[in-house]
């Protein structure tokens, strides 16, 4: 699927975000990456019609996302959000079932991709009752299962065990092997080099750097962003990204 | 009692649920019938059996020839039965309602009343009767309340639109609000007017009874109930979605603003028409279904039948004891509701506060 995003703007208060545009292919991984409230969730957000930007298009296929049903925008675009609580005590099988709320074929496939990933145990207990590490896992079964042309992530590495964490990345290469998209916000600046095709950098509202992995994943950009010092090697065929406190000078 | 409660609702199988249910229906038929043989004139078991059959249609009048006492069949026909399915009609959609409302709320500490429609009711059925108006018969006060409390409904619902949205904590604010107004002319009117607070039709509706009730006025509200109640069931997945919150549900396909404006809707015209008849009616729909989310998990496929079945019968069985406590006075129902209801609910507080809501 075809994702483009053009010259997105949005302002509340004081906080400007863009212009943005970015444009991801089936089978690509676009990450997002920035330090602290530089919008990287709210401009997820807008990409899924969840906030109306004050200027700017995006297009699914060449489908502007205004003029879509929220039940065909669900088909492309799939939401891992930043957290997820349950107040009425929903089980983690409802929550699944929750996600598959458009398809037609429902409830067939939830057993097997419980199996699949091991949760068998979780499946009736109490959503809220499960571990922070245990809730993004079932949350990014859920968007899996949603099965969209495209899943967007905000940070789901955020309280993973190693185990986890290296099966969360090892499923986002899936996604983006299987032919579909995945635009993900990562504060780790080497997840972001292992998985990414593209980086977009943003920094207060404003784009720093927009590129491939290798052209943004570089110690001038990243020293842009953040106040430390940063060194760019190549080991093995991968980027290792260190950062150091900046020395005063 | 609770220890029981939350064993089962920790295992949440499905035969566990399936057996629960079988065994609340079965206790509210039970509570149901029997509350028939209960009252302030003794008519024997007997005869009020004879009498429930001789109301079957086609053989019904094999049982009618031995009933020879004067207005026994009155009794039971025209109070009791409309008193006591009143009941659990007005208990089930309370029940469903709170279900409801909880759900789209994301609290579950919100009951229907919250959004407008116990002040606006109030207004409508206190208007009625300090105005003196007749012109709808006597049943002005049911339709005034009714027709009030959808106004009121409406006009929260409008005060908290935002570019086309309602932010569900907007309007949970501006229903406290303008509720907490409404009710303070409710109070100016029967301060005003002396002889308004004593009269014993808005005394009795306030404290919320069944024990007026006629089958003329059920039978349309109970269409409305049932019909709404039905409707309410085909939206279980969208109210289990909206739980998890609004952008989420959005983003997996659920059209969030019209089932806000279907679901309250359908909660109002319930909700108000049960209401119109009895009053309000306290705790029940903020109670049951919390009991049946404990007894069967928090999804909606379950806890809204489960909240209809329990919500009728635990309003039967508080009017078995509004008319037992101090026979043969019969007590407003409302009286018992809040004396049960509000201990249990405190207890259940307690409960959630002890881990089971905490988040
Ligand atoms: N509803 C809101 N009202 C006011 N400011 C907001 C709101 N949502 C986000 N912001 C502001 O927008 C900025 C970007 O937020 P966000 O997109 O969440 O950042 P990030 O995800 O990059 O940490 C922040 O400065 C935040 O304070
Ligand atoms: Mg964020």
């Amino acid at each position: 699927m075809q994702i483009e995003v053009s010259g997105i703007e949005y302002s509340v208060n004081r906080f400007k975000l863009g212009p943005v545009s970015l444009s991801v292919k089936g089978g690509e991984v676009l990450g997002i990456g920035g330090p602290n409230g530089s919008g990287k969730s709210t401009l997820l957000r807008i990409m899924l019609r969840l906030m109306r930007p004050t200027k700017g298009r995006i297009t699914l296929d060449g489908v502007n996302i205004d003029e879509m049903s929220q039940r065909d925008l669900s088909r492309k675009l799939a939401y891992l959000p930043q957290n997820l609580f349950s107040p009425l005590n929903l089980s983690v099988q409802d929550v699944l079932l929750a996600s598959e709320y458009s398809l037609d074929k429902k409830n067939a496939r939830l057993d097997d991709i419980i199996r699949r990933y091991g949760i068998e145990e979780l499946k009736h207990r109490d959503f809220n009752s499960l571990s922070g590490g245990e809730k993004r896992l079932v949350m990014l079964i859920g968007a899996i299962n949603q099965d969209a042309g495209a899943i967007l992530m905000d940070e789901p590495d955020t309280f993973l065990d190693v185990d986890k964490e290296i099966q969360v990345m090892q499923e986002i290469m899936d996604i983006r092997n299987s032919g579909r998209s995945v635009i993900v916000i990562l504060h780790d600046l080497n997840k972001l080099a292992s998985i990414c095709d593209n980086i977009l950098m943003l920094r207060s509202g404003q784009v720093v750097a927009y590129g491939s992995t290798d052209e943004v994943l570089v110690p001038e950009v990243l020293e842009k962003m953040y106040s430390a010092s940063f060194t760019v090697e190549r080991i093995s065929g991968s980027l290792r990204v260190d950062a150091h406190a900046r020395k005063k000078s | 009692m609770f220890k029981t409660l939350r064993r089962f609702s920790g295992i949440q199988e499905h035969n566990k649920s399936g057996t629960i249910f079988i065994i609340s229906i079965l206790a509210l038929l039970v509570a149901a019938v029997s509350s028939a043989f209960i009252g302030v004139v003794y008519i024997s078991p007997i005869e009020v059996s004879r009498i429930f059959l001789s109301q079957i249609p086609l053989v019904g009048h094999y049982f009618s020839a031995g009933i020879d006492i004067e207005h026994q069949p009155e009794i039971i026909v025209y109070l009791r039965e409309p008193h006591i399915l009143g009941a659990v009609i007005i208990g089930a959609v309370l029940g469903v309602g709170g279900a409801v409302i909880q759900s789209i709320f994301k609290n579950p500490i919100t009951e229907p009343y919250m959004i407008g429609i116990s002040s606006g009711a109030a207004l409508g059925a206190v208007l009625s009767i300090a105005v003196g108006l007749t012109i709808l018969g006597v049943y002005t006060l049911q339709v005034l309340a009714f027709i009030f409390s959808a106004l009121i409904v409406g006009l929260i619902y409008f005060f908290s639109l935002r570019s086309g949205r309602v932010p569900i904590v907007y309007m949970l604010l501006t229903g406290i609000a303008v509720s907490v107004f409404v009710s303070s002319i409710v109070a100016f009117m029967l301060y005003n007017s002396p002889n308004l607070a004593s009269t014993s039709e808005v005394f009795f509706w306030l404290m919320g009874s069944v024990d007026t009730i006629t089958w003329a006025e059920l039978i349309p509200v109970a269409l409305l109930s049932i019909a709404s109640m039905f409707i309410l069931s085909l939206y279980t997945k969208e109210l289990d979605t909206i739980q998890l919150g609004e952008d989420y549900a959005r983003s997996v396909g659920v059209k969030v603003e019209s089932l806000k404006i279907i679901a309250l809707t359908l909660v109002t015209v319930s909700v108000s028409a049960v209401v119109s008849i009895s009053g309000l009616i306290g705790f029940v729909g903020l109670v049951v279904p919390h009991i049946s989310r404990l007894l069967h998990g928090g999804s909606n496929r379950k806890v809204i039948p489960s909240s209809a079945i329990l919500g009728a019968l635990f309003l039967v069985l508080a009017y078995d004891v509004s008319r037992l406590v101090i026979a043969p006075k019969v007590v407003p129902i409302g009286i018992i509701t809040g004396m049960i209801g509000v201990p249990f609910f405190i207890y259940l507080l307690r409960k959630l506060a002890g881990g089971y809501y905490a988040d």
